[in-house]
């Protein structure tokens, strides 16, 4: 939420600065950003009686002093003659009306309703509706404005089956389904309970006599109804947080004391239902406290009286002492999270601090040996023999007989768990040869879930995919990968053993190469029973990698071959060509390789690849770099580049 | 002397360099972390009931992760794709009595997608069970933790934070490279005790602490990798860097 700061410093006697506030709330837990003179708070889910200046600048008040109350009204309000049925007093046990009449003129807006607005840049509506809203800002409480005028006979509070269409407020057309609290008022709906009012009954500029609603509605009452009809509501946020059942008087007082700020009132008239048990009370032992937070054998120790100005402070009242160590407390009814001894110690622990908390060196237990490390010593035998590893999501669109289909699926069209490992890896070939890999060697190991006869299964499998050139060097450049490669992949460790390989059609795959795929697709657990990895042990790699960015333009490959007449000079040549460095040389390796005894000649043939982060590089700037290359080559002894020609 | 006459040194043959995946390499390193700590590895579905994902970990049925937006159901509702690791640490305490101290590290599934949510992703989780374990000793084992990950030189801070599952809940930031920023880097708290009474632990006897950690946050801090998207194109440019 936000909060214009020196809406906030007017709660407090003492004016901390916007950056004493700041640590403070980071202290307790109330995260947040600053910007110039607004601070946007998040406020986590259990914290609900935070939505508002009022509830921060409260949370705040154990460490700056708090001034008296905001202005309410103070005098007697004569009791509302109301017709109202609640029939649903378990999911709103506390509901109170305010029916105020004003005479005609209204004043221009004090500084501090005008500020709402404009600082946190949000909208006038009427002015009943902006005092709802700002009430909302100040205290956290929601409240519903109806234009009485528009209201005929009783209002009714019931949960019922909906069908019909809803305008909104904010004239947006709802169609409503399933079961609904609402009120209804000669049997239209004219509110959505806690959610949004409806345009049938609601304030306008001409409005003078209003009547507010002020209710506490039970948080799994709202919850959803919002997101369900994509209505952005800051009543339901709060309720679905939690508000104060038991504030409602002064919530509607304050309300009566803002229109009295701007209008001359005729007459206001209250209707309460009250249902709801005002305080809990909690047994707080101190030494359990102090156990929780500093352990037993601590030197740290929790003083009683300490603790017990801490608790104040939060606005728990001491209640008795139970004995030397314990004391009963009442909880403010604000604080629905606090039910237990560990909701104490947090919220002492907040105070203190987190961070002034102690720590100590930690004792550790025996180390634990893996004994499984079946997978990790696959993973690594496979990574040594050249493949990459893959992940990819499990949510796929055709389906068999045995797939789970998924009930509320992000996109329709992956409404299933996958059954197999080869599509995915196949997607992964095929995304991977649009770019220009003309070598793919990839594996995957995941788990994969089935259901027959209502029964889960869960599988490890893994996967094995290559296709395309051998390897990137001049023994095996120009061969392309056949069956027997993946059939003798695990030779080494069961020569015995003979893997079904599959080759995968192209015909589906969306490629312009055209090199065999093959596949290797099994359980874990099958494999384990053929091959073991006794004593195999792959070095740790701890270092951290630093990513380089990916370039998502088209490369080009350019190759040279360099004949070379005297010998002494290949080593040369390479250690030259091999330290070329160029922002857009991508990749470069000897794809060919040839001594000619005869002649005393070797050939040596080299593939330079580029590559632009930036954008699609153009033949004339790669001829430049070929040009560098070439002209650091040629100045070589007995080295030269036969048919080269680079204009 | 002519190539004929003697014995040429031919170039270095370059084998194929292959990967393992990033999510991987850090798992790896992390488990063997909290291994060399005493946390034994445990393993659980990714397919889970709601009881154990949501019920026993004293998330109510009022929690908005419960809702459909947050959660993928599937089988016509009887079952959910778990939403975090913290059910192998219900199935373990069901299945062993204290001193218990385990992690569990896999992948976790929530309705999101966009720049820096993904539906799939991992988390590593660890619950230590024993008598008199306190806020300290929670402290104590982060600080280990993180120094082990990212170097004693990092400096980091505490937040008071909310998870039902445990109370007092803390968040941990560490203050990260030459941005000077606070990155929040994990969750954690002491198990509440409603959750060890789920498991039939008597919470007057035992308390426990609890740790969460996202692997693929981590290792973005790590290889400084900025887009979460990116360690699931199965791009080989990207892959080949770890």
């Amino acid at each position: 939420m936000k909060i214009y700061f020196p809406d906030l410093l007017k709660f407090f006697d003492d004016k901390p600065s916007i950056t004493e506030v700041s640590d403070k709330l980071f202290q307790l837990g109330h995260e947040h950003v600053i910007d110039k003179n607004l601070l946007d708070i998040e406020i986590t889910p259990n914290r609900g009686d935070c939505l508002s200046v009022n509830g921060i600048a409260r949370d705040l008040g154990v460490f700056f002093k708090l001034s008296k109350p905001k202005e309410i009204y103070e005098g007697d309000i004569d009791k509302l003659n109301l017709e109202f049925e609640n029939k649903e007093k378990d999911l709103c046990p506390s509901i109170s009306f305010l029916k105020v009449e004003i005479h005609d003129e209204i004043m221009p807006y004090q500084k501090y309703l005008d500020d709402f607005f404009e600082k946190l840049d949000h909208s006038k509506k009427n002015f009943f509706t902006d005092v709802s809203n700002y009430l909302l800002y100040e205290l956290g409480q929601p409240t519903h404005c109806y234009d009485y005028e528009k209201i005929n006979g009783s209002i009714v509070l019931e949960k019922k089956e909906c069908s019909e269409e809803f305008v909104s407020v904010l004239n947006k057309n709802i169609k409503l389904n399933g079961d609904n609290l609402v009120f209804s008022n000669q049997n239209n709906i004219i509110n959505l309970a806690g959610i949004m009012g409806g345009a049938s009954t609601c304030c306008s500029n001409n409005t003078r006599t209003v009547l507010i609603e002020c209710a506490y509605f039970k948080s799994e009452e709202i919850l959803g109804k919002s997101r369900k009809y994509n209505i952005n509501s800051d009543s339901a946020f709060n309720f679905e947080r939690g508000v104060d059942p038991c504030n409602q008087d002064y919530v509607l007082r304050r309300f009566l004391s803002i229109i009295k700020d701007h209008a001359m009132i005729k007459t206001a008239a209250i209707y309460q239902e009250k249902n709801y048990k005002k305080h809990d009370e909690i047994s707080v032992n101190y030494k359990i406290i102090e156990k929780i937070i500093y352990g037993e054998d601590s030197k740290e120790t929790l003083i009683k009286d300490n603790l017990d100005q801490i608790l104040r402070k939060l606005s728990l009242k001491r209640v008795a002492d139970i004995d030397d160590f314990t004391t009963t407390y009442k909880i403010p009814s604000f604080r629905s999270d606090i039910v237990h001894e560990n909701d104490i110690a947090e919220e002492v622990a907040r105070v203190i601090g987190y961070d002034n908390i102690p720590y100590h060196k930690i004792t550790t237990k025996k180390p634990i040996c893996s004994k499984d490390n079946f997978e990790e010593n696959l993973k690594n035998f496979l990574k040594n023999k050249g493949f990459v590893e893959c992940i990819n999501f499990p949510f796929v669109r055709d389906s068999i007989e045995e797939s789970i289909q998924i009930d509320n699926p992000l996109d329709s069209n992956e409404a299933y768990l996958r059954t197999c490992l080869k599509d995915s890896l196949i997607q992964n070939l095929e995304y991977n040869e649009r770019r220009q890999k003309d070598s793919i060697k990839i594996f995957e190991i995941s788990n994969l879930y089935s259901i027959k006869n209502q029964e889960l299964h869960e599988t490890r499998r893994i996967a094995i995919i290559a296709s395309g050139r051998l390897a990137k060097n001049y023994r095996d450049f120009s061969k392309i990968i056949r069956k027997d490669f993946l059939e003798t992949i695990f030779s080494e460790l069961n020569p015995a053993f003979d893997f079904k390989v599959d080759e995968v059609s192209r015909e589906n795959v969306k490629s312009k190469l055209k090199h065999p795929i093959f596949l290797i697709e099994m359980s874990l657990r099958e494999l384990s029973d053929y091959i073991s990895f006794k004593n195999f042990n792959e070095p740790i790699e701890n270092e951290s990698v630093k990513y380089s960015p990916v370039s998502n333009f088209p490369s080009i490959s350019r190759d040279l071959s360099f004949l070379i007449e005297n010998d002494d000079v290949l080593d040369d040549l390479i250690n030259s060509l091999s330290s070329f460095d160029h922002k857009d040389l991508k990749e470069k390796f000897i794809f060919d390789f040839f001594i000619n005894k005869k002649d005393s000649q070797i050939k040596i043939g080299y593939r330079f690849i580029f590559q632009s982060l930036y954008k699609t590089l153009e033949d004339k700037e790669i001829d430049v770099l070929i040009g560098d290359i070439v002209k650091t080559a040629l100045e070589l002894e007995s080295v030269s580049i036969p048919g080269f020609k680079n204009e | 002397m002519a190539a004929s006459d003697k014995k040429i040194n031919l170039p270095k043959i370059s084998s194929d360099v292959g990967s393992l995946h990033p999510i991987t390499k850090m798992q790896n390193k992390i488990s063997k972390m909290l291994q060399s700590l005493g946390f034994a590895e445990a393993h659980g579905p990714e397919i889970e009931t709601e009881e154990y994902n949501f019920d026993m970990l004293n998330i109510k049925s009022t929690h908005p992760a419960r809702q459909m937006h947050d959660t993928f159901y599937v089988e016509n509702r009887s079952r959910v794709l778990r939403t975090h690791t913290s059910p192998v640490q219900i199935r373990s305490m069901l299945e062993m009595d204290p001193p218990i101290a385990i992690f569990s590290s896999g992948r976790v599934y929530r309705k999101d997608d966009d720049a820096t949510h993904l539906p799939m992703f991992n988390q590593i989780e660890g619950i230590m069970i024993d008598k008199n374990i306190s806020f300290r000793d929670l402290k104590s084992l982060i600080y280990k933790i993180i120094y082990d990950l990212f170097g004693s030189d990092v400096k980091l801070r505490f937040r008071p934070s909310y998870f039902p599952f445990t109370e007092p809940s803390a968040e941990v930031d560490i203050l990260f490279g030459e941005s000077n920023r606070w990155l929040e880097i994990l969750g954690c708290g002491l198990v509440n005790p409603i959750v060890l009474e789920n498991c039939d632990i008597n919470s007057e006897i035992y308390s426990g602490l609890a740790f969460g950690l996202g692997v693929e946050r981590i290792s973005m801090l790590d290889s400084d990798v900025p887009d979460i998207r990116d360690f699931y194109k199965s791009n080989l440019d990207f892959l080949k860097q770890f």
